[in-house]
């Protein structure tokens, strides 16, 4: 499953770059993060996100890899979990680009999420709505942490 | 048996009532589920989460220290054996060696006292995945630079014609097989009218209803496995090589088996129990889910590109195809499948000129195997849909289109091969016949016709029998077809009876043991009444031989005037009972006779093709009605014809007939095994959709045809596999005759002909 | 496979609720089971206490209110009961008729029309029916009783408004006048339906004009929905005349559809068919005044 959001913010790159490696306000901003820790930071992450669907929850341990770091305009980074006692894995690619616009600043946000195991049997319909979600709440996060209550822009 | 005699049958072809058929409404039958070996374990395998990944490591210490844990395996722990199995490669391990190729791939299993404890140990193995990229579709798997699902290929060598194996270097084409006469490309260039089209066919699963179990102990260095198995021979033979254990040290035992369709073909989880078990040192089940049996095997989802050229008034003249079979991550019988589409895609006609090639492709993808019909559902949904659309192109009937072009009884359907032993146009004009042909539809329905070929029996086959005649005159035949439905003990229970002139409650059929009966090559590609029951036949008429033999002696009568019938022999108005003639000949109320019969097919004739023992031929017709807004399809009528040669049981070979069919309506309407980015995403039964009993098409029905020009006792042929083939094409036919709009990719779900309906609209 | 858990039985809508209070996340109400157990066998969710609300007597319960037209569902109703019952075939045939078409006849026979509401499948049926009823849904907890109007009880896909520790104890459906018709269709070829549309069709005295008209469409997106902008346009209007503005309604509340692709179907796809089964639901309704 691919999403995109794009995030038009206030905030220069290098605020928004900033943002990107600050553990504790991005996992303000990570819907479900519980926890986060640097294993080595700009190369090695862990964080715990949990999500629930009404009966189903679900927790998964990341680990998060940094594939790619270009100051401040590129981040890839790739996460993978395994939530045992549900049978399912998460996978994660996410690609981040910050381009200046018109005074702003945009951060295009790409994500390619594959779910696995079990929790497959839901259908993809499903997990695809939950995702977007997730995905909304975060760009929302993102934005608010950027903005503050000034965060008017839509998200696209 | 001698011409006169199939006259005066007395229990062959005569509605006989199966012989498990009350052990098995009232619940008694023992089907293999219902094996249960003192002291057996628990257990459950772990299976991969991705369709492709290097294994970096497994972790099952905590696994190991669940309470009730006996064993945890892993691809590391199967040292001093020969993990890899598989008929035409030994490509597939145990469990995945450092790497995984599909999702649901076996990674790790675990024996334990109880399944909670076993499910318990499983969710603590810990399993270092390195993704890998994975090919999961057929275009995926064809690219230029396509990562390799196998880089090296060991040839199995299980059988003759799977040592021919054609992989293509450095590319996931583990088989290929090209067939021509004449020459393809001038014969379409030559044609008057070609029609091209590309057709593809889904994954599908067999859903038997009982899923896959096998139960394995080890005595000493002696191995009994009980299996749902359709070929408890060639697993006795497998096991043997992986576990370096001789022939007559393993044992294995096909309980009743609830459905097996092709799915439980060669070894599957045999020797994972087997080793399960040792590594316990007790004895264990694998009892696999419905879920799983989803991550087991598959039908080979199939592309084909299909031309086909004939004259303006319909006389076929060429036909070049190209087929792509996706066999998943494992070859299993993939690449005979292929060679089977490649054989079977020009179908029952004349041609001037052929091109057939056919490919078995790797992908990282749930392995597709065997699955009634074997091919011949692929390449005959291509083949007879572009006759239906020739026909509509050409503005003739496509009854009278295929009437001009089939093949006749005792023509050749390739010069090398058996020619065809029944009559098509009868069997196609029965079908016909069947939905009302000759009068035109109600509006807004439409009609469509298939016809259906497959060579029967399996190539190189073997099957021997023993039966014994007991002192008191009852009988038990030995014999390795397996019950999994289709009715084999009844069927060579009704053989022995009439050989022997014996009543039916008077003969016991073996449970497939390998102990115990002959070797059999197994229960597949329609073979067992027509091929296994000519070595019982021939095992009975051994016996009827030495009792004639007997009696000549005892009523001092020359052998032709000695009948055998009801248990007793006659001369000259003396009577005296088979106990009794025993009785004479051991000097004793005691000892039996024993009868020893074989087929094998290197028996036959130097001077007669080979290698197809007999063809399964049939026809089928159906009537539809199509939802224009929705796309939705109704079965309204569905008629079939199926060739016996001889029915032994008429009963079961319509039963057999119709199920083929309902089996076929399902990959017609319903059926497919969905895959996006290699997961399964439909893998149970409330998400892949079978055929129930209210899609049963109002008016059904299946005619038997019995010229007796089958190979098998008093002419039989088998009927197991024909019937699934047609519905598709028929259907498919017959969608476009009530609308226009032909479907190419199955199967025709409201969405699909929706779809096609408005690109119809549109074109 | 079924992990081992305790079952409880309590005879009190109280004692239920307690229980679940108390175990948390690590109870659930068992109603039927055709839902839970499914998932609980595919190990998606484990509980290690189920409570069992078959065996509270109140629960069974069907009543009917002659005087004011209601029907009162207790929560452990079967599908079955409701299909077979008289009063429900009698007063509510629209109940019967889309309770027999519920899954399959073993589903129906265990499966309470408490646990299917309460699960929130997003492919199943009365909910989108109860829909047009402008149903109430009793909910019963820890903290004392509330009813909540259907149209608010269904939030997501497998989620609803109720609280873990309420217990739906009924769900309460008035009879339609004798001005009122209903119809319900489904469509797929799943265990599940891909689409299901219902439709109440209220006409004036006369029966020319369309008084009121209720429609709810369900399983093509995470939940039933009624479609207020599809109704508006057909309210008021001369039955005779109602083919345009049924088309128009058809393209609006396709438009409003909230439709995910999933195994039973693209969006694409749904968004169509609710179209088409829109306008054949409205016909049908609209034909049982005849």
């Amino acid at each position: 499953m691919e999403f995109t959001r794009e995030i038009s913010t206030a905030a220069s790159p290098e605020q928004v770059w900033a943002l990107l490696w600050d553990v504790e306000r991005l996992a303000r901003c990570i819907p479900g993060c519980q926890s986060a820790r640097a294993v080595t930071p700009h190369v090695r992450y862990e964080a715990t996100v949990a999500e629930r669907v009404g009966p189903f929850r679900v927790t998964f341990p990341l680990d998060i890899e940094v594939l790619e770091a270009q100051a401040p305009t590129r981040l890839r980074a790739k996460a993978t979990g395994r939530d045992a006692s549900v049978g399912s894995s998460l996978q994660m690619q996410l690609d981040l680009a910050i381009e200046p616009a018109d005074g702003r600043t945009v951060l295009r946000l790409r994500a390619d999420v594959s779910v696995l195991g079990k929790l497959a049997a839901l259908g993809g319909g499903m997990i695809r709505r939950k995702a977007e979600e997730v995905m909304d709440r975060f760009a929302q996060a993102l934005r608010r942490e950027l903005d503050g209550d000034r965060a008017d822009a839509p998200t696209v | 048996m001698t011409e006169d005699r199939e006259t005066t049958l007395e229990v062959v072809g005569r509605p006989t009532a199966r012989v498990d058929g009350t052990d098995k409404v009232t619940g008694r039958a023992r089907f293999v589920s219902d094996v249960a070996v003192p002291g057996m374990l628990e257990t459950r395998i772990l299976r991969s989460p991705l369709p492709h990944a290097r294994i970096r490591g497994i972790d099952v210490s905590r696994a190991r220290a669940v309470p009730g844990v006996a064993a945890v395996l892993t691809g590391a722990d199967l040292d001093g054996l020969d993990p890899y199995y598989g008929v035409a490669y030994k490509d597939q391990p145990l469990l995945a060696i450092g790497r995984v190729r599909y999702e649901g791939e076996p990674v790790a299993a675990v024996a334990a006292s109880d399944a909670v404890a076993a499910e318990a140990a499983l969710e603590r193995i810990e399993v270092d995945y390195d993704p890998l990229p994975a090919v999961t579709t057929l275009d995926e798997a064809l690219a230029p630079g396509a990562p390799l699902v196998h880089e090296r290929l060991r040839p199995a060598g299980h059988f003759r014609d799977l040592r021919a194996l054609r992989p293509v270097e450095g590319t996931n084409i583990c088989h290929h097989v090209r067939r021509t006469r004449g020459d393809g490309a001038r014969g379409l260039q030559r044609a008057e009218v070609v029609v091209e089209d590309v057709f593809t066919f889904p994954a599908v699963q067999h859903v038997s209803l009982e899923s896959f179990v096998s139960i394995a102990r080890w005595d000493g260095d002696r191995l009994t496995v009980w299996s749902g198995t359709q070929h408890p021979f060639p697993v006795r033979k497998e096991l043997s090589e992986i576990f370096g254990v001789p022939a007559h040290r393993i044992r294995v035992i096909a309980p009743l088996i609830g459905g097996a369709f092709g799915q439980k073909c060669y070894a599957k989880y045999e020797p994972l129990a087997a080793a399960l078990a040792r590594a316990a040192g007790a004895p264990v089940r694998v009892w696999v889910s419905v879920t799983d049996a989803f991550r087991t095997l598959t039908r080979h989802p199939a592309r084909i590109h299909m031309r086909t050229g004939a004259t303006r008034d319909g006389r076929l003249v060429a036909r070049v195809v190209r087929a792509w079979l996706d066999t998943g991550a494992y070859a299993d019988v993939g690449p005979r499948v292929a060679g089977k589409v490649a054989y079977l895609s020009i179908g029952p006609y004349r041609w001037e000129h052929l091109d057939v090639e056919a490919f078995a492709v790797y992908t990282h993808r749930v392995p597709a195997g065997a699955f009634r019909g074997y091919g011949a559902p692929q390449a005959e949904w291509a083949g007879e849909s572009q006759l239906n659309r020739l026909a509509a192109e050409l503005g003739i009937d496509p009854t009278e289109l295929r009437l001009r072009n089939l093949l006749g009884q005792g023509e050749p359907y390739d010069p090398t091969d058996r020619p065809i032993d029944g009559d098509l146009p009868a069997l196609l004009r029965a079908a016909a016949r069947g939905v009302g042909w000759e009068t035109p539809p109600r509006p807004g329905r439409g009609r469509g016709v298939a016809v259906g070929v497959k060579d029967g029996g399996g190539a190189h086959s073997v099957s021997a029998s023993l039966v014994r005649l007991h002192a008191d005159g009852t009988a038990t035949v030995h014999v390795g077809s397996v019950e999994m439905g289709q009715g084999p003990r009844t069927v060579m229970a009704q053989i022995t009876a009439e050989t022997l002139g014996l009543p039916l409650e008077g003969i016991s059929v073996q449970e497939p043991d390998t102990d115990l009966v002959p070797y059999d090559q197994g229960s597949s590609a329609s073979r067992s009444t027509a091929l296994a029951g000519t070595a019982v036949h021939r095992a009975a008429l051994d016996v009827r031989r030495q009792l004639l033999e007997i009696a000549r002696r005892f009523f001092e009568a020359p052998p032709d005037v000695v009948t055998l019938a009801g248990g007793a022999a006659r001369a000259g108005g003396r009577i005296a009972t088979y106990a009794e003639l025993i009785a004479y000949h051991f000097g004793t109320p005691g000892g039996e006779l024993i009868g020893r019969g074989e087929f094998h097919s290197g028996e036959r004739d130097p001077g007669a093709p080979g290698p197809t023992a007999f063809w399964e031929l049939g026809a089928a017709a159906a009537e539809v009605e199509v939802d224009a807004e929705t796309g939705a399809v109704r079965v309204c009528a569905y008629a079939s014809a199926t060739d016996a040669g001889r029915a032994i049981n008429p009963q079961l070979c319509e039963a057999q007939d119709q199920g083929a069919a309902v089996q076929g309506l399902g990959h017609t309407l319903f059926e497919e095994v969905r895959i996006e980015g290699g997961q399964v995403q439909n893998a149970g039964l409330i998400d892949y959709r079978v055929p129930l009993a209210d899609d049963l098409p109002p008016t059904f029905t299946a005619a038997l045809h019995q010229d007796g020009g089958g190979p098998g006792p008093f002419g039989a042929k088998g009927v197991g596999e024909i019937g699934i083939v047609m519905p598709a094409p028929a259907v498919a036919g017959a969608v476009a005759a009530a609308t226009g709009a032909r479907v190419r990719d199955l199967p025709l779900t409201p969405e699909r002909v929706w779809r096609a309906l408005r690109a119809a609209d549109g074109a | 496979m079924l992990r081992p858990f305790e079952i409880h039985q309590p005879e009190s809508v109280e004692a239920a609720s307690a229980l679940v209070g108390r175990y948390g996340d690590d109870a659930a109400f068992y109603a039927g089971g055709t839902e839970l157990l499914l998932v609980m066998k595919e190990g998606l969710v484990r509980y290690r206490h189920l409570v069992d609300l078959k065996t509270i007597p109140a629960l069974g319960a069907l009543d009917y209110d002659a005087a004011s037209g209601l029907l009162r569902i207790g929560g452990t109703v079967t599908h079955r009961a409701l299909e077979r019952h008289p009063t429900v075939r009698e007063r509510f045939p629209i109940v019967a008729e889309v309770e027999r078409l519920v899954a399959n006849v073993r589903v129906r026979n265990v499966g309470t029309i408490g646990g299917n509401l309460c699960f929130a499948e997003p492919h199943a049926d009365p909910g989108t029916l109860f829909l047009t009823f402008d149903a109430e849904v009793e909910l019963v907890g820890t903290r004392g009783a509330r009813t909540v109007p259907i149209g608010a009880f269904f939030t997501g896909a497998y989620e609803t408004a109720r609280q873990p520790d309420e217990v739906l104890t009924a769900v309460r459906l008035r009879e339609g006048g004798p001005q009122t018709r209903w119809a319900y269709m489904k469509f797929g070829i799943h265990e599940r339906p891909t689409l299901g549309v219902a439709v109440a069709l209220t006409l004036d005295a006369e029966r020319r004009g369309i008084e009121d008209v209720r429609i709810a469409v369900g399983c093509v997106g995470p939940v039933p929905a009624r479609v207020p902008a599809a109704e508006a346009l057909l309210r008021g209007a001369p039955l005779a005349e109602a083919d345009g503005p049924l088309e128009r309604a058809a393209q609006v509340a396709a438009e409003g559809a909230d439709a995910v692709d999933d195994l039973h179907g693209s969006a694409e796809y749904k968004v169509e068919m609710v179209k088409v089964f829109m306008r054949r639901a409205f016909r049908a309704a609209a034909a049982r005044f005849q």
